[in-house]
């Protein structure tokens, strides 16, 4: 919460609600993911609605909100752990059919978990291997990347043949990432990867998913609460806030955003 | 390629572990010691085909042993001798009374009809997750023991069949045996073993990598039962006779503790659990019946094998609930052994240098 009050202290130069930078097109290929009009109500409430958001291939996009607000619900409807009562995605230029998580993860969107869901008992090399058979039986042309490379960009060499449930906290996180880019995707969901994480290691974190959106040419999307990891590793940011997205832009006009403040900080400090 | 290679050269040890119990027997066992040799092979092909399917997907199966009923069924209305059926079954639907095959394509028949009955139930069975899935396995034990007692016109109902020529020796069981356990070494390693394994640890993260569940554990089903039927053929042809009660609680409590106790994840554990189980029970046995020991006769103690059974599975839950092997294989142990040793061998010189130079 330090960072937030110091995010809130700082002169508001604001100059209008941040806006989408430009309109997606849902089947521009240069989009990663286009999202449209997605909801889902659970016992008559919304958890997610009417949210539209888009990343493009080698775009960083940090999504924000309060506890509650419907972050981890969208990525679920999203990689077909949920299904949406209404609204499209399309993933790469194409439609995305078929809800089931097999398919999206075949089709090319990869996540982690908020509450980490390793592989325990397999060793860390194994289980990005499970994501890698994926890809491999795939065949529609997405190159299948060497294990290897992704071990050395996410520094797990030196575990790799480490049972995954004996590593620390901050590794597994690392190895959910790992597993994640074995799916060769064209948009990773990162659900708080740096939770649980000390400065250094997610200072080191920024570096690697600027690394995976280069190397890996896909689209990132991040969810955390640790907005000043937010904001320096992400192009454009969206804030959701039950369950709608309230505003979206530049990480720079986000954090000036009245309405981002007051939903952060509570009533008290917008009067 | 290469997975397969590495899981054939895994597979030597235990093969040859099998080679070298029956070179011992062949040398130096008595005849009964010859019989209990060929369960011990039966019992640890069966206890392998169950761990093919339960290691992997993390799915206990009661109903295994079914498929062993099947297979020994299968054989044994296809390899009576014509005039012996006549007497025995002669009112056998599909005109079986009249069927007759040499005991090698019966076993293919055998092996095959016991798959297509392990098909036909996997449509099912794939569907389905946890507990769900463990009741339709002891659905099918129950089943298929209702079919053996009541179909009599086919089955001879709880009667035994009987005649069935007993040409099976202890060899043909340690090649089964070894065959079961390259089959269950290369499914175990295969890529689809692997992703099969990983959604048995976490169900929701395997979907999210795109693993094909339902897929793979239709297979693992398929491959089990195929596997469990060899045991089946193994148990008929040596007994020349089959009874509806073999296939039943009693031998699916003898596989569960053998496969519960060694670690149902491993195919070692199952080698291991086996081993320890016929022993412990082959003891049992003998103390069961009052042996006299220093002198001294000790009191018969019906149901103790039973008791021993009972103990194991209970033991190990208490105990240690992966078994003795947990997920390694022997070459796990083997690997981490050398591992530690050559951490011990290169520790002690860095540990000179660094104080040399301090
Ligand atoms: N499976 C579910 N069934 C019912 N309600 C749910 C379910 N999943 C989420 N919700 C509700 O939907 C709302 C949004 O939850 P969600 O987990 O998406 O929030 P979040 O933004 O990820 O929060 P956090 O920052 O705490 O992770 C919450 O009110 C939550 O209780
Ligand atoms: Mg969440």
């Amino acid at each position: 919460m330090n960072a937030l009050a110091d995010l809130a202290e700082r002169p508001t130069d604001w100059a209008g609600p941040a806006s989408v930078s430009s309109k997606a097109e849902a089947g521009d290929e240069s989009e990663a993911i286009v999202i449209e009009g997605l909801s889902k109500k659970f016992g008559g409430v919304y958890a997610v609605q009417n949210v539209s958001l888009h990343c493009r291939v080698g775009e960083v996009v940090g999504l924000i909100g309060p506890n509650g607000a419907g972050k981890t619900t969208l990525m679920n409807l999203i990689s077909g752990v949920l299904t949406p009562d209404s609204g499209t995605v399309h993933l790469s230029g194409k439609q995305l059919s078929g809800g089931s998580p097999e398919s999206c993860a075949r089709g090319g969107i990869a996540r982690t978990f908020q509450n980490i869901r390793l592989f325990k008992r397999l060793t860390v090399r194994q289980n990005i291997e499970v994501a890698q058979v994926t890809s491999k039986n795939n065949r529609d042309g997405r190159k299948v990347h060497d294990i290897d490379e992704i071990l050395s960009l996410l520094d797990l060499h030196s575990m790799a043949e480490l049972k995954a449930g004996t590593l620390p906290y901050g590794h597994q996180r690392r190895v959910e990432i790992a597993r994640a880019l074995a799916l060769s995707p064209h948009v990773v969901l990162l659900d708080e990867p740096a939770a649980g994480m000390n400065e250094q290691e997610s200072k080191v974190l920024i570096g690697s998913v600027q690394a995976i959106r280069d190397r890996f040419g896909c689209g990132v999307i991040v969810i955390d609460h640790d907005l000043r990891f937010i904001m320096e590793v992400s192009e454009r940011i969206y804030v959701m806030h039950l369950g709608e997205v309230i505003v979206s832009g530049l990480p720079h006009d986000v954090r000036h955003d009245e309405r981002v403040i007051e939903v952060y900080l509570g009533r008290k400090a917008s009067k | 390629m290469n997975r397969l290679r590495q899981s054939l050269i895994n597979s030597l040890f235990p093969a040859l572990l099998v080679l070298v119990c029956i070179t011992v027997v062949h040398f130096f066992a008595e005849p009964f010691q010859v019989r209990v040799a060929y369960v011990f092979f039966m019992n640890l092909t069966i206890a392998i085909g169950l761990q093919i399917f339960m290691g992997n997907t993390g799915i206990v199966s009661f109903g295994h042993i079914s498929f062993m009923g099947i297979g020994s069924y299968a054989v044994a209305i296809l390899t009576i001798p014509l005039a012996m059926k006549r007497i025995l079954i002669p009112d056998a639907p599909f005109g079986l009374a009249y069927v007759h095959l040499s005991i090698f394509p019966a076993c293919v028949v055998a092996i095959a009809f016991t798959v297509l009955i392990a098909t036909l139930f996997g449509f099912v069975l794939k569907r389905l997750t946890g507990n769900a899935a463990e009741i339709l396995t002891l659905a099918l034990l129950v089943i298929t023991h209702v079919v053996f007692i009541a179909w009599i016109d086919l089955f001879r109902g709880p009667r035994a069949l009987y005649g069935i020529p007993i040409v099976s020796t202890l060899y043909w069981a340690g090649a089964a045996a070894i065959v079961a356990i390259v089959i269950a070494k290369a499914f175990r390693d295969s890529e689809g073993g692997l992703q099969l394994r990983a959604s048995s640890e976490n169900l929701l993260a395997a979907r999210a990598m795109g693993v094909p569940v339902e897929k793979l554990r239709f297979r693992a089903w398929i491959l089990s039962s195929g596997v469990v039927a060899m045991g089946g053929i193994l148990h008929a042809t040596f007994l020349g006779t089959v009874g509806p009660n073999s296939y039943y609680f009693d031998q699916t409590f003898l596989i569960m503790a053998m496969v519960i106790l060694g670690g149902m994840r491993s195919v070692s554990g199952a080698i291991i659990g086996t081993a320890l189980v016929a022993a412990g029970s082959e003891l049992a046995r003998t103390l069961e019946n009052g042996p006299v020991i220093f002198g001294e006769k000790l009191p018969t103690m019906f149901g103790l094998t039973g008791f021993f059974l009972g103990a194991v599975i209970v033991l190990s839950m208490i105990l240690r609930r992966d078994g003795i092997m947990g997920d390694d294989e022997f070459e796990d142990v083997f690997h981490r052994w050398m591992r530690r040793r050559k951490e011990e061998n290169s520790g002690k010189p860095s540990a000179v240098s660094t104080s040399s130079a301090s």
